[in-house]
């Protein structure tokens, strides 16, 4: 078969030279006819080119053809530029497909399987420009610019991936009771040249792939093992983490979590024994003895309570396997009361005399005491004397005129209350009416709650002083050598003079509670008022001789102020039928059988009032719930509450004054059914 | 160790302290000082030997200005150390003399 070629040219030698690249032959094996000269343009008229035909004379050998081609390159249309080393990702030599036959692939090139072909025609060469994505080179020289291609070019693409390796790591979290895996999965970036269809020239095109890159769930185990993770792994976190396509934190293992104790518990018993009396226990462990009509009362021997032992917790174990203790419980500590023992083992608290039982607990401490009771036959007078006693009293008869029941416990008076004055340190009940006298109940929670503020100020305050005197130590100029001979005293006769004068002024007036109210404190207030004045207070000596010392008051401090803290144990109450132009003041709620004339009650808790009030003032802390109030042309009915809390009356007459903290209200007429508070505005609502 | 010298002028004395005022300094603050400086009305310490104090010195310092205020003089305290004024200031003793004391 004769193969020929017509190609084209600026001179007749550079026509000549392609059409012996596009046959592949030397000029020896051509037979060349120049068709048409060059012709230079002139005058702007259009140069013409050369035009040679050229045939192949004898069949040539493919292998002296491809030996032959690196010779051949068309100089004309490329620079020689110094070689760069690209890596090469894909080569395609281009590819005398087709060459016969299918004219429409002549003078074109097209890409198809990520390889690049062309194919000339007599005419044209196809043409192939430079790509920002790809660096291609045409038989090792790099493509800067447009150049032409023929079937024996080789071209080299270089098309760049882009590789983000996954990411991760492992942190222990909850004090190592979690391992935590944090990914952000990689991914490769592939790029292929895209198919196109021939074209004369050729626009290189790319296809974008993007393979996630997944975690070699082999180097999370390893990870987890050098960190020391051997417990609670959960090999399917790790398999989903590792195959994840978004960035995510797994829990990889987990410890077991300690089985939470339970803290010793005391459970009274007594309700169960006295079947007339049965105090309703509330939820905060407190009895509510307003629900009886008398206080309840034990039998010597009888068992009040037992303690529960506490249930320790099981150990958990973290994710290292390391054990992990529960939350350390207590047991319940008993505290000697009066009045009672324990047994040995101390589980069960017994009443050795007869009495009415009394039950304290603060935190874990205990204290079980039995309130010995006077009893006073017949009525208070000039010739029984007035009555003091360290428990309870109960008056058969009556309390008569000016004089004096002060109790430590709880007080009953069969009879009346008549221009007498009456102290119970904690509740009261008159069974008929109080006339014209003074009554305080519940002092002991009016101290407590006198002496909160002041032991909370002074817990504040030593912890700064305790501070302070650590600051001046370290002062360069301060000497503390006579810390030896003379302990605190000197530092804190300045620090009480000066900075800490409030401190000073709470301490003062604490030891001055302390000592007025001896009788209605216990014994370890004393003691305590006694440190105050030894420790701070006396101007020649302190007891406190390091900054230690005063540690260990402040602990103590803690302590006092836990016990006066709120909620207090507040089951104080007052009950009574009548009273009439008399005084009362109740620590707890007060409860009033059929009415109330012309008085002043101050009432720390709810105040009740079954029947009427008719003239006088009346405060309650915690609300008011009255069934008629008022009284027509008598002297007028103050009612008055905190603004939280609300009145309620069932039926109110005119002239009735209610008091919501500052705000106030006359009624000017008579209603019924009334619900005084204050809206979130603070302005009084009825009904 | 504590001393002072007396420098007189009409009825102001200035005393030029020198040493620590600690526990040790109580004999010369009760016995010495009180009565020679107690018939002059403007009296004027000179802290600027003063390189120590501890509790009891401060003590007296308080005790000894005090009583002297009471009497109605004028007293103050020139020329403290910094680091001695730390300790004063850490106290606040200008509080319980009054800053005039300090001008």
């Amino acid at each position: 078969m004769e193969r020929s070629v017509v190609s084209k040219g600026k001179t007749v030698l550079e026509a000549v030279d392609l059409g012996l690249v596009l046959l592949g032959i030397s000029k020896e094996s051509a037979n060349i006819e120049i068709i048409e000269s060059e012709s230079k343009a002139l005058f702007g008229l259009k140069s013409k080119p050369a035009v040679v035909r050229i045939t192949v004379l004898h069949p040539v050998k493919t292998e002296q053809a491809a030996v032959l081609q690196p010779a051949l390159s068309i100089n004309d249309y490329i620079e020689h530029l110094a070689e760069t080393d690209l890596s090469v990702q894909e080569q395609s030599r281009i590819k005398p497909e087709n060459i016969s036959g299918n004219t429409e692939h002549e003078g074109k090139a097209w890409v198809k399987d990520g390889q690049i072909f062309a194919k000339t025609s007599p005419n044209n060469y196809p043409l192939i420009s430079p790509v920002g994505f790809a660096r291609l080179k045409k038989n090792g020289i790099p493509i800067e610019k447009t150049v032409i291609l023929t079937e024996q070019d080789k071209i080299e693409v270089s098309l760049e991936e882009d590789i983000k390796e996954p990411d991760w790591r492992i942190d222990l979290i909850d004090a190592d009771m979690k391992a935590v895996l944090e990914v952000k999965p990689g991914s490769r970036l592939e790029r292929r040249l895209k198919d196109s269809i021939p074209s004369t020239h050729l626009l290189l095109e790319v296809e974008e792939c993007v393979e996630v890159l997944q975690i070699n769930e082999e180097e999370i185990h390893n990870k987890l093992a050098d960190m020391g993770v051997t417990c609670g792994i959960i090999p399917e976190a790790i398999q989903e983490a590792c195959k994840a396509k978004e960035p995510g934190s797994y829990v990889v293992a987990k410890g077991v979590e300690p089985v939470k104790g339970e803290n010793g518990r005391f459970e009274m018993s007594f309700d169960t024994m006295a079947r007339t009396v049965q105090p309703k226990k509330r939820e905060d462990g407190t009895i509510d003895y307003r629900e009886i009509k008398e206080f309840p009362a034990v039998e010597e021997g009888q068992i009040l309570g037992f303690i529960i032992p506490r249930v320790p917790g099981q150990a958990g174990s973290n994710v290292k396997g390391e054990p992990v203790e529960p939350l350390p419980v207590h047991d319940i500590v008993w505290i000697e009361g009066y009045g009672t023992t324990w047994t040995d083992s101390g589980s069960q608290v017994v009443a050795t005399r007869a009495g009415m039982p009394q039950f304290h607990q603060q935190g874990l401490r205990v204290r079980v005491s039995i309130i010995p009771k006077l009893l006073h036959r017949g009525d208070v007078t000039l010739e029984s004397g007035n009555l003091h006693f360290l428990g309870d009293i109960e008056v058969t008869g009556s309390v008569q005129d000016s004089m004096k029941v002060e109790s430590s416990g709880s007080v009953t008076i069969r009879g009346n209350v008549n221009m007498a004055n009456v102290v119970a340190s904690q509740s009261l009940i008159v069974k008929a009416n109080i006339i014209s006298s003074k009554i305080t109940v519940g002092k002991g929670n009016l101290l407590y709650a006198e002496m909160e503020p002041l032991l909370k100020e002074i817990t504040a305050k030593i912890a700064i002083l305790s501070a302070a005197i650590e600051q001046i130590g370290q002062a360069a100029a301060f000497k503390m050598n006579d810390f030896k001979t003379s302990g605190l005293r000197p530092l804190l006769n300045v620090l009480l003079r000066g900075k800490f004068k409030t401190l000073a002024d709470a301490l003062e007036q604490l030891t001055t509670k302390i000592e007025a109210n001896r009788s209605y404190l216990d014994e370890e207030w004393h003691l305590y008022g006694k440190e105050i004045y030894s420790g701070f207070l006396n101007q020649i000596k302190s007891h406190f001789r390091t900054p230690e010392d005063l540690r260990l008051f402040m602990t103590k401090t803690e302590y006092f102020y836990s016990l006066v803290e709120p909620p207090l144990q507040n089951h104080v109450f007052t009950k009574f039928d009548y009273a009439h132009n008399s005084q009362i003041y109740s620590g707890g709620d007060i409860s009033i059988g059929k009415g109330c004339y012309n008085s002043m009650i101050f009432c720390q808790g709810t105040l009740e009032v079954y029947g009427f009030v008719k003239g006088g003032v009346y405060f309650a802390q915690k609300g008011i719930i009255i069934r008629e109030a008022g009284a027509a042309g008598h002297a007028t009915t103050k009612l008055h509450v905190p603004e939280q809390a609300s009145i309620r009356i069932d039926k109110v007459l005119e002239g009735t004054v209610v008091q919501l903290g500052k705000r106030t209200h006359k009624f000017i007429e008579d209603s019924s059914r009334v619900h005084v508070r204050l809206n979130s505005d603070g302005e009084i609502i009825i009904r | 160790m504590f001393t002072y010298q007396l420098d007189t002028k009409e009825d102001m004395v200035t005393l030029s302290c020198e040493g620590d005022i600690d526990i040790d300094a109580s004999e010369v603050f009760e016995d010495g000082i009180q009565p020679v400086v107690s018939g002059y009305s403007t009296i004027i310490f000179d802290f600027e030997q003063i390189y120590f104090v501890d509790s009891s010195g401060i003590g007296l310092i308080i005790k000894l200005v005090n009583e002297l205020q009471e009497a109605g003089k004028t007293v103050r305290i020139e020329r403290i150390r910094p680091e001695v004024m730390e300790v004063f200031e850490l106290l606040q003793i200008d509080e319980i003399l009054g800053k005039d004391t300090f001008l």
